[in-house]
């Protein structure tokens, strides 16, 4: 008990003492700040000076002294900007570029966020969420038409005999791509902007089947079928213009290696066919075989129904429909159906 | 056959990178497919430089005065209103530039790391020269390009000492060089806004030689090994620029003696300093006159800077009577040979037609016709002078508000708002625009005309506020008096006396009736709040505002009319216990209203307070008013005894005694 006591009056005569060091100071820093002083230190001095024999026993915690605050003078600020906006104003002239939300100068009343229980979703003050996605107030319709007006002198008229797409690949069958890049940096260089595309389409190029076979197989998935389309993409050189140059020179060397016939093309064998062909296969040999063993001849009819139901399914695969078409063959053949 | 290549293959190779190749100014391609040559003619690129997209973009954008110049920030608590904000704000951003420079200066050993690609020269430190560096002729060509003065001086010096040799035409480079800078460095283009900001007082400064006799100008004017005609005219021009023109003369008599020819500029700057070389208008006239025979005889064409260096001597020279005629036919004879006068020209026609105490001139209004939606680019560096002046004219020599309208739209067409000059003149500009307005137009028209300029183009100086605060009374649009108030607080003038008074004076016109509750309202606030601004000022403050006698009695009459009562009554009280706050005392009408308030609201006690300061203040009518009070009201022992003290025993005993009579 008594032990804690002591300690417990030694600690609070410390910080009696301390608060007192600290009052003291206050007292002696400079009468320009406003003193916020706290008023025990009156009614402590008083206590001292009355009750000289006792001194009072205060235990607890001590409420900690304000420290002195600076007046701060109020800045007159000015009303927010969109007051003074009239209704019919200029849009373009007060956001002319892309520019963070901001709430006193956008003079709509949105409000944008996941309501509290009870209340309306968050007002534009202060909305963090509105600040934080793009918004598109500079790219208002009036002012976009104001700005392609500007630009049109810029812009030459469309050539005369490039009205639609078949025209225009007729005339241009080969289309280059190559992107430049801006950045906001030091450097204004990006190596992606070396990267050029080739695009054509193989019906442009005269190519007989002998071509567009060995085309397609020296080009690989460059090819798609889908769009009848043949991409080649340079990047292997620093400069956008040599990788120009290289896909040209690519395209060429395709091209003519396509129609080139190498002299050991000869030895291509059955299985490297990229499609199944019917004649002189295994499937006509049967038929023939069937037909003899029938005595009468096929129909022409019912051979070439034969002859395509079997190529699709080799060449397109095995679905419902590539197999009820053989089926059906089958049994015109077999004379069933 | 190993590797034939079909001979059609090249012939469709070539078609289909027909469209590749460059050629011809229009590119046209011919397609071999079809049996009638289809030609598809693309028209040429339009050749743009780097910004043109830019530059076409931005002429779209205009300005919008709800919000600030784009150099601030666009915040409400941000965005400076006051013009020492203005300033303070544009100028710090500025001196963290310097700072900036300064340090990777000072520092260069640090900003070693270049990734720019292309190099950018102006983010790194500049190079500084020694006694070991290596230097040559084209050092010195590439300093004066990038107008270095100091350094391209340190350059020669050490060029001399290492003993390169530098070439005569180099010479004659530097010599134009040093000649036009006065071996001084100027003012970084940099700092943009030290630029704006430099005041007019600088150009009022310069009429004083300034040139360096003796400085390495002459020095290298001495060492050329011909002194020729471009040697001389370098080293006049640079003379007349800085008022050295005893001696720029004195050149130019060599040049005579010795038959060297002078070209224009020469000449022109001559010209401009001749009313320094005479006194006596037609003595000066007479050099000018001079000057020009001279370069008619010598066959040198005169170009648009002798028309304004003709038009600026004559200018000084402007209270002699033929002054005016001289100028019209200087003006017609420029006009046949061909040369368009700028606006330096007009700005100096108006100077020497329109002056103070002189004929009203309405030159102006020719001008005008002449030159209205005709876009200017500087011409010549007096060309900043003119719409300033034009204002002036409009203003206080010609009042004419129609005339003052189509100097601004003028002044807003196309690009010649960069012809304003600088911030100084841009604000004498407005104040003249603004405190026409105010006189001419009619308070609407003029508050449009405010709420469009004000803050953020123009903030109005205390003197045009109180001419504002004036017009407002003598029109009794007191409605406007809250918004200027809030404006006043913002610009900070509430701490300027003047204005106070005005705004109080303004106040006391105001009849409170049913339909104007809202701005009495208003009114009341304003004063209390002007009231508590004063109050809150320290003791110690530079211009502190002390209270006069009106001041208090307009605030008096404010609020007791505009139904603060209380708050009257506080003041009130404020003044009796401390009067040294006031200079002089409050008004009498202040305080008969504010008995009559008391009175209505039967207050004995501050009707004694108000009777009590009266007669310590001295009024005559105290006596009265003690009358007023007592007949009204009932007065207990104790005011019967503070009125007593003060007056002496006669009023209250006859006041009983006219009861008494004529009960």
């Amino acid at each position: 008990m008594i032990p804690v006591v002591e300690a417990a009056s030694k600690m609070s005569l410390k910080c009696r003492l301390f608060s007192e060091f600290a009052r003291q100071q206050l007292f002696r820093s400079s009468p320009a700040c406003g003193l916020h002083i706290s008023a025990t230190y009156y009614a402590e001095s008083k206590a001292v000076a009355e009750d000289e024999e006792f001194r009072t026993l205060e235990l607890g915690g001590r409420k900690i002294q304000r420290r002195a605050q600076r007046i701060q003078r109020e800045m007159p600020t000015l009303p927010p900007r969109y007051k003074r906006q009239a209704t019919d104003q200029d849009w373009g002239n007060v956001w002319p570029a892309p520019r963070s939300f901001h709430p006193a100068t956008v003079p709509l009343a949105v409000r944008q966020g996941y309501p509290a229980k009870g209340q309306a979703p968050p007002d534009k003050w202060g909305n963090a969420e509105l600040m934080k996605i793009p918004n598109f107030l500079h790219l208002t319709p009036p002012v976009i038409e104001r700005q392609c007006e500007a630009l049109k002198k810029f812009c030459t008229p469309w050539p005369a005999g490039l009205e639609n797409t078949e025209k225009q690949e007729k005339h241009f069958p080969v289309t280059m791509t190559k992107s430049s890049y801006l950045h906001s940096s030091p450097s204004i260089r990006d190596p992606k902007s070396r990267i050029v595309t080739l695009k054509v389409h193989l019906r442009s190029l005269n190519l007989d089947t002998h071509a567009r076979d060995k085309l397609l197989r020296l080009v690989g998935d460059r090819y798609d079928p889908a769009t009848d389309c043949l991409t080649l993409v340079a990047d292997r050189c620093p400069l956008s213009q040599q990788n120009r140059d290289y896909c040209h020179y690519l395209l060429t060397v395709l091209y003519n290696e396509a129609l080139k016939t190498e002299p050991w093309e000869h030895e291509k064998e059955v299985t490297d066919n990229e499609r199944y062909v019917w004649q002189g296969s295994p499937s006509e040999a049967a038929l023939k075989v069937i037909a003899a063993a029938k005595g009468e001849p096929v129909p022409e009819a019912d051979v070439d129904k034969y002859r395509d139901a079997v190529a699709e399914l080799h060449n397109e695969g095995e679905d419902e429909t590539t197999l009820a078409k053989y089926r059906e063959a089958v049994m015109k053949i077999a004379g069933i159906a | 056959m190993a590797g034939a290549i079909p001979r059609c293959s090249v012939r469709h190779l070539q078609r289909l990178f027909g469209s590749c190749s460059i050629s011809a100014p229009v590119r046209s391609v011919r397609t071999s497919s079809c049996n009638r040559a289809e030609e598809i003619v693309i028209p040429n690129r339009i050749p743009r430089s780097s910004t043109d997209i830019l530059e076409a973009l931005a002429s779209t954008v205009g300005r919008d005065s709800s919000g600030p110049h784009y150099k601030y920030s666009d915040d409400p608590y941000l965005t400076p209103a006051s013009n020492v904000a203005k300033r303070s704000f544009s100028l710090s951003k500025e001196s963290g530039r310097k700072a900036a420079r300064w340090i990777r200066d000072k520092h260069s050993d640090l900003f070693t790391h270049r990734p720019e690609d292309p190099f950018i020269e102006a983010f790194y430190p500049k190079i500084s020269f020694t006694d070991e560096s290596d230097v040559s002729e084209d050092t010195l060509r590439e300093l004066m390009q990038k107008c270095m003065v100091s350094d391209a001086i340190q350059v020669y010096q050490i060029c001399k000492t290492k003993g390169v040799e530098l070439s005569d035409s180099v010479r004659q480079e530097l010599l134009e060089f040093l000649g036009y800078y006065n071996c001084e460095d100027a003012l970084d283009e940099d700092w943009v806004e030290e630029r704006w900001y430099r005041q007019g007082i600088m150009s009022r400064d310069r009429i004083r030689n300034t040139w360096k006799d003796h400085g390495l100008a002459e020095e290298l004017f001495k060492s050329l090994s011909h002194q020729g005609s471009p040697a001389y005219c370098a080293l006049i021009r640079g003379m007349t620029r800085y008022y050295q023109v005893d001696r720029a003369w004195q050149m130019y008599q060599e040049t005579l003696e010795k038959g060297i020819p002078l070209d224009t500029e020469t000449y022109n700057s001559l010209i401009r300093v001749a009313s320094l070389m005479r006194e006596g208008s037609d003595l000066r006239w007479k050099l000018v006159k001079e000057i020009l025979t001279a370069m008619s005889e010598a066959g040198v064409r005169p170009n648009l800077g002798t028309l304004n260096s003709t038009l600026e001597s004559l200018s000084q020279i402007a209270s002699w009577r033929q002054t005016k005629n001289l100028s019209l036919q200087v003006m017609a004879e420029f006009n046949r040979l061909g040369i368009q006068a700028s606006l330096a020209s007009y700005y100096f026609l108006l100077i020497i037609h329109c002056r103070e105490r002189g004929p009203i001139s309405h030159i102006l209004i020719d001008i005008m016709n002449h030159i209205a939606d005709k876009e200017f680019s500087i011409q010549d560096p007096k060309d900043t002078f003119f719409f300033v002046t034009a204002m002036d004219v409009c203003r206080n020599h010609l009042h004419s508000k129609e005339l003052a309208k189509r100097v601004d739209d003028l002044l807003h067409t196309g690009n010649n708002y960069m012809l304003i000059g600088d911030s100084y003149k841009e604000s004498i500009y407005y104040r003249h625009y603004f405190a026409l307005s105010c006189s001419t137009d009619t308070v609407d028209q003029f508050m449009e005309l405010y709420n469009e300029l004000v803050p953020h183009i123009y903030t109005p100086e205390p003197g045009v506020m109180e001419e504002l605060l004036k017009a407002l009374k003598v029109h009794e649009a007191l409605e406007y008096l809250p918004q200027l108030w809030s404006d006043m607080i913002v610009f900070d003038h509430t701490s300027r006396e003047k204005l106070l008074m005005s705004v109080l004076s303004a106040m006391t016109c105001h009849q409170p009736s049913e339909d104007n509750t809202k701005l009495t309202e208003q009114l009341a606030t304003i004063a209390w709040d002007l009231w508590t601004r004063v109050q809150r000022m320290e003791e110690d403050r530079r211009n502190k505002i002390t209270w006069s006698g009106p001041m208090i009695g307009d605030l008096l009459t404010t609020l007791v009319r505009c139904g603060e009562y209380s708050k009257g009554v506080e003041v009130m009280q404020k003044i009796s216990a401390d009067p040294h706050i006031v200079l002089g005392s409050a008004t009498v009408d202040s305080l008969q209203t504010l008995l009559d308030a008391a009175i209505g609201n039967d207050e004995a006690d501050t009707g004694v307070m108000v009777v009590v300061y009266a007669v310590d203040a001295g009024h005559q009518e105290a006596a009265d008013m003690a009358k007023k009070l007592g007949s009204s009201l009932t007065l207990n022992a104790e005011h019967r005894a503070k009125l007593t003290s003060v007056l002496g025993i006669d009023i209250i005993a006859d006041l009983k005694e006219k009861e008494i009579s004529e009960s």
